[in-house]
């Protein structure tokens, strides 16, 4: 079942209906049977591994709580199998690695046992669960059922928010009682329906023509492409997002923010503030400080090493395919170059009027973002270095500008199709300048009937209805 | 404390390349421009060797402002 399905929508409709006839302190109850059940429906091999992970990683947290003199032991071993499990998840679905078809012929189908929906999500969070344990930031959780639905909440389980577990159960066993968070809910659902039907899933052809045209374009439509992509990937992302935090306080949860208007970041470090919030922290609590504290005595180079672990760490996470690993080795040197040059552009910073700077610090680090996504949608390494090589070609290929740039762009020179592409930019341009406006939530009585009523009407009206129900973060 | 923040302003001061900060007990990372993750292994580790102490990992994550370092240093120094 889909977020973006008939079936879930009347599924979040009576679950939300049903919790409001219950007391607030029971509702973890029908949250959890709705959860297991939505992840059954969904695929009844996930859920086994779910309920085997969760159960492993809860009495894990015990036994490091309790067991004073073996605890570093336990804790090394349940990191080392979740790792491994990870790690044996991606190397078996990556067909790159050319297991994946070693195990088909071997009769033996691993990865009908390995793949598990949201798997990569919940093993990190299970990760953070035992380390802040094993730390002592956290005491370990008492009831086995609570840990089970901070795992399997449907809300977040597939492509997160990443949640940290005393805070997230805190609000199952005392959800808010603000009602204005069911309307708030609501608002947050059509807008991540709106993000992804109106405006990724317009830009997703575009995108497609120019990484899946083969060779023969020029620099123009190359960067244009790469551009619409990022584009489209926040849409996309953030769609997911938007829907995960709405569903979830419709039944009083509040989930992490995982965006922050990425595309206004002034430096690539600063887009990684704004940008999978919930991913970054978490390899930033559990990866980048405990290294960089390590190496503290070392400064600079402490954190240099940092960035680079975190990076490759996170490049593997995305996928084992080389293009990941380029990507994350292009963030490496953003990030180790910013850190360099630190106090040059804090200079710059003060001695530039603000209103060139800061539109030129944002253009750069939008074009830098757009490069490294160059290599992270190409299909494989291939496709990425035909890419990159029509960067430094001809501007149109030789094909002017309507041929060469236009016409990819909106699959054909027809004034219609045209037309419908210009339609498309217009409607992304619009959002993306109203877009701290229409994150505000609305009450019933400011405007909220109206707003949702108008961005309804525009999802039936220029939404796409094909393949809506994919995700691309869903692939990890 | 208030000579505790005055030392630290030193190593602030040394670590920031100015001799014109001035820190509060509320001045953080939104507040001091150029206060991102490598100021603020810098500022920990020139703390540590200022102070001759030693931070504890879990310390450094709690630290939110310039009042969590000095009651860290505080307590650090009373023991």
């Amino acid at each position: 079942m889909h977020f973006l399905s008939v079936p879930f929508f009347c599924f979040l409709a009576v679950a939300g209906f049903l919790s409001h006839f219950l007391p607030y302190k029971q509702r973890w109850k029908l949250l959890l049977i709705l959860s297991l059940f939505y992840i059954g429906l969904w695929n009844p091999g996930a859920l086994l591994v779910l309920i085997f992970s969760s159960l492993f990683t809860f009495y894990t947290g015990l036994l490091i709580a309790q067991n004073r003199k073996f605890r570093v032991w336990v804790y090394l071993l349940s990191v080392t199998i979740q790792v491994l499990s990870l790690f044996l998840l991606k190397y078996v679905e990556s067909e790159s690695t050319g297991l994946h078809f070693l195990f088909h012929e071997a009769g033996f189908r691993l990865d009908l046992i390995l793949y598990a929906v949201g798997f990569s999500f919940y093993t990190l969070q299970h990760i953070g669960y035992i380390t802040e344990i094993y730390y002592s930031r956290a005491e370990p959780e008492k009831n086995p059922l609570d840990f089970l639905l901070f795992s399997s909440f449907f809300a977040k389980f597939s492509s997160g928010p990443l949640e940290q577990a005393p805070k997230l159960i805190a609000q199952f066993r005392n959800p808010s009682a603000d009602l204005t968070l069911i309307y708030e809910g609501i608002q947050r659902v059509v807008l991540g329906i709106f993000k992804k039907m109106v405006l990724a899933d317009r830009l997703a052809p575009s995108v497609a023509r120019v990484f899946e045209a083969g060779q023969g374009q020029g620099s123009a439509v190359t960067v244009a492409g790469a551009c619409l992509f990022t584009v489209q990937l926040y849409f996309d992302f953030s769609a997911y997002s938007d829907i995960a935090i709405g569903a979830a306080k419709i039944f009083g949860i509040s989930l992490t923010e995982n965006f922050d208007r990425p595309f206004l970041s002034t430096s690539v470090s600063e887009f990684w503030r704004r940008w999978h919030i919930s991913l970054i922290s978490w390899f930033s609590n559990y990866i980048y400080y405990p290294l960089v504290f390590r190496l503290r005595r070392y400064k600079g180079t402490a954190v240099l090493v940092g960035i680079l672990v975190t990076f490759l760490l996170s490049g593997f996470w995305h996928g084992l395919g080389f293009t990941f690993f380029i990507w994350s080795l292009l963030h490496i040197c953003f990030l180790c170059f910013e850190s360099l040059t630190k106090n040059i552009r804090l200079n710059a910073s003060r001695s530039i009027p603000a209103l060139i700077y800061k539109p030129f610090s944002i253009l750069i680090t939008f074009l830098l973002v757009c490069f490294s996504n160059l290599f992270f949608r190409a299909p494989d390494i291939t496709v990425a270095k035909q890419l990159f090589r029509q960067l430094y070609g001809p501007l149109f290929q030789g094909k002017g500008f309507m041929e060469g740039f236009l016409s990819i762009l909106a699959g054909g020179g027809y004034q219609e199709v045209l037309f419908n592409f210009y339609l498309t930019l217009m409607l992304v341009g619009g959002f993306l300048i109203l877009e701290k406006h229409l994150l505000k939530p609305l009450l019933p009585s400011r405007g909220l009937f109206l707003r949702t009523f108008f961005l309804v009407t525009l999802i039936f009206v220029f939404g796409v209805f094909k393949h809506a129900e994919y995700f691309i973060y869903q692939q990890f | 404390m208030t000579m505790i923040l005055d030392e630290l302003n030193k190593v602030f001061c040394r670590v920031f390349h100015t001799k014109d900060l001035v820190i509060t007990l509320h001045s953080d990372a939104s507040s001091l421009d150029g206060w991102d993750s490598l100021t603020h292994v810098a500022l920990i580790s020139e703390t540590e060797k200022h102070f001759k102490i030693t931070f504890s990992f879990n310390e450094m994550m709690q630290f939110r402002n310039v009042g969590d370092l000095v009651k860290a240093i505080e307590k650090h120094l009373q023991h």
